[in-house]
């Protein structure tokens, strides 16, 4: 063998291995760059207490009707298998996300809407630069509900070994299942991504991580298989109180939308052609998204709110326009995403922030008739 | 004399080598400590390496009841569950026996390094003590036992499935007592894990427990038709199947679902009373 055959050859190996090379967005400031506040207390259990409620209610469309697969709440064999079923052997190789609802008779599969709390929003430690423009940003999710359907077993730090979770599982046992959303921050502006604790929806594409086979050697089942997560999402939505006082309380939205999300469909053994132009479009255009923004507590009306330009995605697209108006006598606010006019594949986003001043239903002022400025 | 002068040459450059392998091992240690996961699994690869320098400064780290380090001792737990020295199994024993360890999910970590080093007698007996009062580790507990057809095993699932009502602790019994009875799925990827694991070697070098027999794994008709006689089930069989029957009224449909479906599937195969 000659230097010309090793060279390569050597050169191909390393790239391989050194998987932490997704480089950060030049854009990003660099205080999103290190390790974020993480907190395992979060949740429903502390956000909808005393007669606390959902902040972000999803309207239209029911995204996650016609389901075809439900995770049980139960340990259950079935679950590890359909995991292991869908991850081919090496499968960080043939493509590392494999959709949870595999069907045969689509080309993708739907998009699906997960609501939970964050209990970290980080970039990722490191991710393979043939599968990623920028290095992803993470949130990892706790949620209750419909949210356990959407999480495997892997899922479960109390079942299997999940390093990056460790310091929340041992901040709160009792934290149940997780999901992780991962976003390639070139089509992603970090800025717009969910505080600590902030209530949070998510659309998007619902996978399994087909690289990191998850283990437990405590019994016989030695693989609990892959984790589930939403990779990559088209909509991530977050809610986060302000101001908090009894005259009035003030929120903030931050609506992020974007139907490309890198090149996570890169055959990774072909990654050095693919990837150039390589990217996973979810299917946004087509139709409309409504979605409900609410005070935290029952009890309250809108009395002001402002919208504005969130920080834009990275790549070009095409605006996405929105309408913001009271509903419900005032007690809400709807928030449509106009996307009907785009072609379901089209490179589509939008980035907005919306804050809102909420004032007890029985105070003095008109009522139903607030306009968004 | 050029012999022991090189000799002597080696031990000098010795030291200052050990030297740098202590280092290593205290900044391998402080690695435990971090938030970050790429530290902690660096450092977690080294201290694997390294078990006979690792083994003493873990299970001291693991003696270290400070809410602070709680992280740390998950850690140390794990590490020296993956390490496969059997005098950890003691320090672990002493640990959960103690009362002192306050975090659950520490209690869970040992309890799973405890599974692996195939100390199932030390769980068995920590559970039958009363001592833990959390669900998430009573579910770690089940979860331990999983597939492990010894009679003590059995009962011990069959009182933890009995005695509780937490659904994270039926969930864990119902899957764990699931292992014993169903019969174990072709998975060339659960065989290939099974025959690499330490778990079986570690069990089996201790001599504490005897092999458990092997679950049923034909249906109780063979190919020419013949309904073969159905097993007699032993006392702690007995007290799973009572178990899986309150459960199948349980309040929560997913569990009793469950335990309704494994009770229909483990009456093919045993007589039940």
């Amino acid at each position: 063998m000659n230097a010309r055959a090793i060279l390569p050859a050597l050169c191909l190996c390393y790239c391989f291995t050194v998987s932490g090379c997704a480089p950060y967005p030049g854009r990003v400031a660099a205080s999103l760059k290190g390790p974020q506040l993480r907190n395992g207390v979060v949740g429903p259990a502390t956000e909808t207490a005393g007669g606390s409620r959902e902040m972000i209610v999803w309207n239209a469309p029911d995204l996650n009707n016609g389901q075809t697969w439900a995770f049980s709440p139960n340990y259950s064999q079935d679950d590890i298998d359909r995991s292991l079923n869908l991850c081919p052997p090496a499968g960080v190789l043939f493509g590392e996300w494999k959709d949870v609802e595999k069907n045969q008779s689509q080309h993708v599969a739907p998009m699906r809407l997960i609501h939970g709390w964050s209990a970290a929003s980080q970039f990722a430690g490191s991710d393979f630069w043939g599968t990623h423009r920028y290095r992803d940003w993470n949130v990892l999710l706790v949620g209750s509900g419909g949210f356990e359907q959407f999480a495997a077993p892997a899922n479960d730090p109390n079942f299997a070994d999940w390093s990056e979770v460790q310091d929340l599982y041992v901040q709160n046992p009792e934290i149940g299942r997780i999901i992780e959303v991962e976003w390639d921050s070139g089509f992603f502006a970090p800025e717009m991504a969910p505080q600590l604790g902030d209530e949070t929806v998510v659309v998007g594409r619902w996978d399994f991580d087909c690289g990191h086979e998850s283990a437990t050697k405590s019994g016989e089942v030695k693989t609990t298989g892959f984790r589930s997560e939403m990779h990559a999402p088209a909509i991530l939505i977050s809610a986060h109180i302000t101001k908090n006082e009894p005259s009035s309380l003030q929120t903030r939205y931050k609506i992020f939308a974007g139907s490309r999300s890198g090149p996570l469909d890169t055959v990774p053994l072909l990654f050095f052609f693919q990837r150039l132009w390589g990217t996973h479009i979810n299917q946004l255009g087509g139709q409309d998204y409504s979605i409900a923004l609410q005070a935290p507590q029952d009890g309250w009306r809108i009395a002001s709110c402002t919208s504005e330009e969130g920080t834009p995605p990275g790549g070009r697209s095409k605006k996405i326009e929105t309408q913001l108006q009271p509903s419900d006598g005032g007690k809400s606010l709807t928030l449509t995403l106009l996307s009907k006019p785009f072609n379901s594949g089209a490179r589509v986003g939008r980035s907005m922030i919306v804050n809102a001043v909420w004032v007890p239903e029985n105070s003095p002022g008109r009522q139903g008739a607030v306009k968004c400025e | 004399m050029r012999v022991s002068l090189r000799i002597r040459l080696l031990g000098l450059l010795a030291v200052p080598a050990l030297l740098l392998g202590a280092d290593k091992l205290q900044d391998a240690l402080a690695g435990l400590k971090s938030k970050d996961a790429s530290t902690y699994e660096k450092a977690a690869e080294f201290l694997a390496k390294h078990p006979q320098q690792a083994r003493d400064p873990l299970q001291k780290l693991l003696q270290q009841y400070d809410d602070k380090d709680a992280l740390t001792r998950f850690r140390a737990a794990k590490l020296l569950g993956d390490l496969n020295d059997q005098s950890s199994a003691e320090v672990m024993k002493k640990v959960l026996f103690s009362g002192l360890e306050t975090n659950a999910a520490v209690r869970v970590e040992i309890i799973r390094a405890l599974a692996k080093l195939g100390r199932k007698d030390v769980i068995i007996a920590y559970s039958n003590s009363g001592l833990e009062k959390s669900a998430t580790v009573t579910a770690a507990i089940a979860l331990a036992l999983q597939g492990s057809a010894d009679e003590d095993s059995k009962a011990e699932l069959g009182r933890l499935l009995s005695a509780t009502d937490d659904e994270r602790v039926s969930r864990a019994a119902v899957f764990a007592i699931s292992k014993i009875y169903k019969p174990v799925r072709e998975n060339p990827r659960n065989a290939m894990a099974s025959k690499s694991s330490g778990l079986s070697k570690a069990a089996s070098s201790r001599g504490k427990l005897p092999a458990p027999p092997p679950p049923p794994s034909t249906t109780p008709d063979d190919k020419a038709g013949n309904a073969k006689a159905k097993l007699e089930p032993t006392a702690a069989d007995q007290a799973i199947f009572a178990a899986l029957k309150a459960k199948g009224e349980s309040k929560n449909p997913a569990i009793t679902k469950e335990a309704a479906a494994l009770l229909q599937e483990i009456s093919k195969i045993y007589k039940q009373p």
